[in-house]
């Protein structure tokens, strides 16, 4: 007795989170070979099955204990996975464009089970986001999906989604004027958080900003997302509120790009540490006001005009695309290690960030005090974001 | 013969002047048979003398066997065969029953002859349920002359309807209610069944006159509540078959039997003790592959036997769990080239009225072996506790009766000698009363072969629902009044191969029983997170349609009831169907038949809450920026509900719409990419639902009520990688609203209410 066939379908689509996560995380539904090795005892549960005749996601099920809580059979919950996983499958392709999936009529879905569906779709792991985050989207990237797979742990299955989630969402909003969190939360209907992960990862496929060097490691995809929400609300076109009133094309996309002006008036902040005077007085600025409340003020002082030229250079950097992608190594080089190495406490790295960038506006002879905030705000925040373990 | 005279296509007639009585249930046909006063049996059923059998052959069992055989049902329960009865009864009964009769019998004589498909009636409609009538004949298709005219199937079907009726008058009955016809045609040989529940209905109703009148009228008459359905109708000294009669255990005034096969619903004032469940009995046996003539003959020979062994079954199953009474009974006989399968379906419950069921009790042919005693007596014990484990599941707990009131029944002259026996049960408390008292009387399985044995084992191999599961094939259960508004309805397909080699028929009922019970599991297990819950209106359709294959197709619903109130008193249940009744009666059953012109722009589109319960959703809704949000973001697909049944839990139905009557072929020629069979049907059955969701939406409705799939025949050529299915579906669109707005709305919107019976005064004057 062989089954053929074999199929429920309800009126209302009935969804398994726990058979959703399965499918979503890249297990097989079909009858396994890998199984076997993988999830050794499992397999054989089924007395009457006898031989290896599970599928990946049905042992797994099984060794979440779901059999001796409901009483069924191995071969009860092989049917009901499959069930599931053909739905899922019919169901993906209106999950690509989430809209599409309020509107059908195919399954009649309650609203609270589509927002888990979407939400659940275009989540993301931690492991995966970092490997990829800052890398071009493009079918390169996605041929390392392998490599990247098996560092992770994560199956190839689940990297081709998350990939393609990534890749779609930066196509959809990629030409779209307007705020980047608002046009993501729009046409694929994530929550809030969800949706600012987005924008953060679409910006930083966007720069390519380098987020693989080893120096790097140590810092988390919530990191870069703080970092890249400060960037899109500081240095991007729409940032400052140009909306565009000439409908130029060519214009650039205002959350995406960095506004390329602000970039090339960067350059004018050189004079902070070109200008011997100016470099002093802002070191000595900086020391009154410091005397005394830092623990680590001596080293704060002997390293004050490194630390300074480094911060002034990378900005002044900017111009060039390939600087641009650096940032973050050079940030980290120039400000995280040495702070690092002298240890110093959070919240010294605070203060003195915070009199670095204030006390230029004592200094009579620099002009570009605007400009400096524009900078300074958005880097001391990611700067504190960045100093840690 | 008048038949074809009058009435050309009278195979199906529906009737227009009853429709007070019609109307629900978009499947509930009456069917009207112009019927010959004076039935000259051998016109009909005898052999191949008549013209007709000249053309077609005809397995039409001998009268007196057919009868016999159709109303085994009963037949298997009764005791000692006392011989056939003369069916003609009524003269000798009681003066009110006499009187009765004769208004009823006046009454359905000037109606001619009616079959009721309806399965739920108002109540005082059912006076006295007499059992199961069925009738089956073989055909050959390839014998008509000419297949397009309906002639010849009409006479098929016109003979056993005659049959049908000669079982019903037998049994004291003048009208058959909860009727069904059914085909299985495999080549050129068809199975033509029909069967349905032999009654003597109320005359009041079938004069003219509103239904209201007559509620009044039999509230004023007094009848007993709760089990004048179940006395017999026909007269106890001159039985139509052996029967086993006791007082009546609700009225003590009236004779019942000791078991009731139904075909209806449970009559909404019936007084049952504990829950009901689901019995199913099923059987597979093997057939020569032939042609013609000797394939029809093969047919006709093994049916008696299998319509004998699935009431055996049926019997068996129900005494395990310890009931006595079978309601929404379907026996489906399905003819494949080399096997027959048959499945009866029913729902399980104890009747208040009936005595309660003997236990069963196992004999071995040679008890002079020892392991073997020892075998028997340790199925024995299996058996017991099975019995005492489902009482407890099903809260059976009738109070205790003693014997003086109940009366003795009628004697029984001698036991019989079958395969199943009726035996006294010593118990202690009545161990002087006299062998042939038999109030308790056990059933007696003789595991005298292996057939037996396997019989004995698969009583046992079924297992019950998990808990907090209840399922039945009628439309509601009895004992769980409390139904919540979460309804799942769903459909469910399974086809398996059987291997080919060397398949015995005992291999081939483990596959099917296998099968099912598989099936029944899943359902549960899918289900678990409705529980508390129920499958109301199960209904499981077999066929076969290839040599190897096994194609079983359910359909039911799985309503969510609130276990804190569960136990609710009969009567308030009662009372309240009551009540129920008589605002269908008043306000729904008087829809308006002509809706398209202009009942619906008068009338407004349905109740806007009821659509927009279900609607939009949370996720970032209010994120939308109105410039490129698509035309519809905020307003989702409103919910269209479907289900099987004639109502749905918790919410009024204002207003019919129409009837759904859908049919879609689906073909495919990329069948892997697809996902394989289970993959284009799942999808074709998903996009069937959505159709017919789609079509009620555009109607202005939110609920397709009496849903259901009457075909789906799939086919599949995997080497040519293509698949063919035919679906149909029907059902009646809706709109509904909740009882909890129901209020607000009337409120409101007073007009809204009164406005489908004015329109329908429109129409019927």
């Amino acid at each position: 007795m062989t089954s053929e066939l074999d199929i429920f379908v309800g009126n209302t689509t009935l969804i398994d989170e726990d058979v959703y996560r399965l499918w979503l995380d890249g297990y097989s539904g079909l009858w396994g070979t890998v199984c076997g090795c993988r999830f050794g005892g499992a397999v054989v549960l089924d007395g009457r099955a006898g031989r290896a005749r599970m599928s990946d996601a049905v042992a797994l099920r099984v060794r979440s204990g779901i059999l001796e809580q409901t009483g069924a059979t191995a071969a009860v919950l092989q049917s009901d996975t499959m069930d599931h996983y053909r739905t899922f499958q019919m169901l993906e392709r209106l999950l690509h464009a989430p809209p599409k999936l309020l509107h059908q009529l195919i399954f009649q879905i309650p609203p609270s089970r589509q927002a888990l569906l979407i939400e659940r779709y275009y989540a993301f792991d931690e492991a995966f986001v970092r490997e990829v985050l800052g890398k071009k989207l493009s079918k390169g990237t996605k041929k390392d999906l392998d490599d990247i797979s098996t560092k992770t742990g994560i199956t190839l299955k689940s990297c081709r989604r998350q990939f393609d989630n990534f890749k779609r969402v930066f196509k959809v909003v990629e030409e779209m004027r307007g705020s980047l969190v608002d046009n993501i939360q729009q046409h694929f209907l994530l929550s809030d958080r969800l949706a600012r992960d987005y924008a953060a990862i679409v910006f930083f496929a966007n720069n390519r900003f380098e987020t693989g060097k080893k120096k790097l490691q140590y810092l988390s995809f919530g990191d870069f997302a703080f970092c890249a929400e400060l960037m899109i609300q500081n240095w991007t076109l729409g940032a400052v509120g140009e909306a565009p009133t000439d409908p130029d094309p060519q214009a650039d996309d205002m959350d995406m790009d960095l506004d390329k002006e602000f970039l090339q008036d960067l350059k004018e902040l050189k004079v902070l540490v070109a200008d011997k005077d100016l470099l002093d007085l802002h070191k000595s600025l900086v020391c009154t006001a410091l005397r005394g409340k830092l623990g680590v003020f001596s080293e704060m002082e002997a390293n004050f005009k490194n630390l300074s030229r480094g911060l002034v250079n990378v900005a002044a950097k900017l111009t060039h695309n390939k600087d641009v992608r650096d940032l973050f190594v050079d940030l980290v080089e120039k400000f995280v290690e040495p702070c690092r190495s002298d240890h110093w406490p959070l919240n010294d790295v605070r203060l003195f960030l915070n009199q670095y960038s204030a006390s230029v506006h004592s200094l009579d002879g620099f002009r570009h005090q605007a400009l400096w905030d524009r900078y300074m705000g958005t880097l001391r925040g990611c700067l504190l974001r960045l100093c840690h373990d | 013969m008048p038949l074809d005279s009058q009435q050309p296509n009278s195979h199906c007639y529906w009737l227009t002047t009853y429709s007070e009585l019609l109307c629900v249930c978009s499947h509930s046909h009456l069917y009207w048979i112009p019927f010959n006063e004076d039935p000259n049996p051998n016109t009909h059923s005898s052999g191949p003398s008549t013209p007709l059998k000249n053309q077609t052959y005809s397995f039409s069992p001998s009268k007196s066997y057919s009868r016999q055989s159709s109303s085994s049902d009963t037949d298997l329960s009764l005791t000692p065969k006392t011989g056939m009865g003369s069916g003609s009864a009524g003269k000798e009964g009681g003066p009110f029953k006499a009187l009765l009769r004769q208004q009823t019998q006046s009454a359905l004589e000037q109606r001619e002859f009616p079959f009721f498909t309806l399965t739920a009636f108002p109540p005082g409609f059912l006076v006295h349920v007499g059992g199961v009538v069925s009738a089956r004949s073989v055909k050959l298709l390839d014998r008509i002359h000419n297949p397009d005219e309906p002639e010849t199937r009409d006479a098929w079907w016109a003979e056993i309807r005659q049959e049908i009726k000669s079982h019903a008058k037998a049994l004291g009955c003048h009208a058959v209610v909860g009727y069904s016809e059914s085909t299985s045609i495999c080549e050129e040989v068809c199975i033509l069944s029909a069967s349905g529940t032999a009654a003597v209905l109320n005359p009041r109703f079938l004069q003219d006159g509103t239904v209201e009148g007559c509620l009044e009228q039999r509230l004023e008459e007094n009848l007993p509540a709760g089990c004048g359905f179940c006395h017999i109708p026909y007269d106890e000294l001159n039985m139509p078959f052996p029967a086993h009669l006791t007082y009546c255990y609700n009225c003590r005034k009236q004779k019942v039997p000791d078991v009731l096969f139904t075909t209806i619903d449970l009559p909404m004032d019936a007084a049952v003790i504990g829950k009901g469940c689901l019995i199913q009995a099923r059987l597979c046996r093997l057939k020569k592959k032939a042609q013609a003539e000797a394939n029809a003959t093969a047919i006709s020979n093994l049916l008696p036997f299998m319509e004998y062994e699935v009431h055996t079954q049926l019997m068996n199953k129900l005494k395990l769990k310890g009931m006595n009474a079978l309601f929404g009974l379907r026996i489906q006989i399905s003819v494949g080239e080399n096997m027959l399968m048959g499945l009866a379906s029913a729902t399980g419950v104890y009747l208040a009225a009936l005595p309660t069921p003997g236990g069963i009790q196992i004999a071995g042919k040679t008890p002079n072996d020892g392991s073997y005693e020892q075998h028997i007596s340790h199925m024995q014990k299996k058996i017991n506790d099975t019995i005492a484990k489902n009482k407890e599941l099903y809260e059976i707990n009738p109070p205790e009766i003693s014997e003086e009131i109940i009366g003795s029944p009628i004697p029984e002259p001698r036991q019989r000698s079958r395969l199943l026996r009726s035996q006294s049960e010593s118990s202690d408390e009545v161990t002087e009363l006299d062998l042939s008292h038999g109030k308790k009387d056990a059933f007696v399985l003789e595991i005298d072969d292996t057939d037996a044995m396997e019989d004995v084992h698969s009583l046992l191999t079924d297992v019950p629902p998990p808990s907090g599961f209840y399922s039945c094939n009628t439309e509601i259960m009895p004992g769980i009044n409390n139904w919540t508004s979460e309804i799942q309805m769903f459909t469910s397909v399974r086809v398996i191969r059987l291997s080919s080699l060397n398949l015995t028929n005992q291999a081939l009922n483990k596959n099917f029983n296998d099968l099912c019970e598989n099936l029944l599991k899943s359902l549960y297990f899918k289900l678990r997170s409705m529980i508390p819950c129920c499958l109301c209106h199960v209904n499981f359709t077999v066929s076969l349609p290839e040599d190897e294959l096994i194609q079983v197709t359910v359909t039911a619903v799985a309503i969510t009831f609130d276990k804190n109130q569960a136990l609710q008193t009969t009567k308030t249940h009662a009372e309240k169907s009551l009540q129920r009744a008589s605002t269908d009666n008043e306000e729904l059953l008087q829809f308006p038949l002509e809706l398209c012109s202009d009942a619906l722009p008068s009338h407004p589109f349905p109740p806007a809450k009821a659509v927009t319960v279900e609607k939009a959703s949370p996720v970032g809704e209010g994120n939308f920026r109105n410039r490129s949000s698509p035309p519809c973001a905020n307003s989702t697909v409103g919910v269209v509900k479907m289900t099987p049944l004639s109502f749905i839990p918790g919410a009024k139905i204002t207003k019919y719409l129409g009837i759904i009557n859908m049919f879609f072929i689906r073909e495919t020629t990329s069948l892997r990419e697809e996902g394989g069979v289970s993959g284009f049907l799942h999808a074709f059955i998903a996009e069937v639902f959505a159709m017919v969701r789609a079509h009620v939406a555009a109607l202005g409705g939110n609920a397709v009520v009496s849903y259901i799939m009457k075909q789906c025949v799939f086919m599949e050529n995997p080497n040519k990688n293509q698949a063919q299915c035919l679906i149909n579906v029907s059902g009646d669109a809706v709109v509904f609203v909740r009882e909890s707005e129901l209020e607000v709305v009337s409120t409101q919107q007073p007009a809204a209410n009164c406005q489908p019976s004015c329109t329908g005064g429109e129409v019927t004057t």
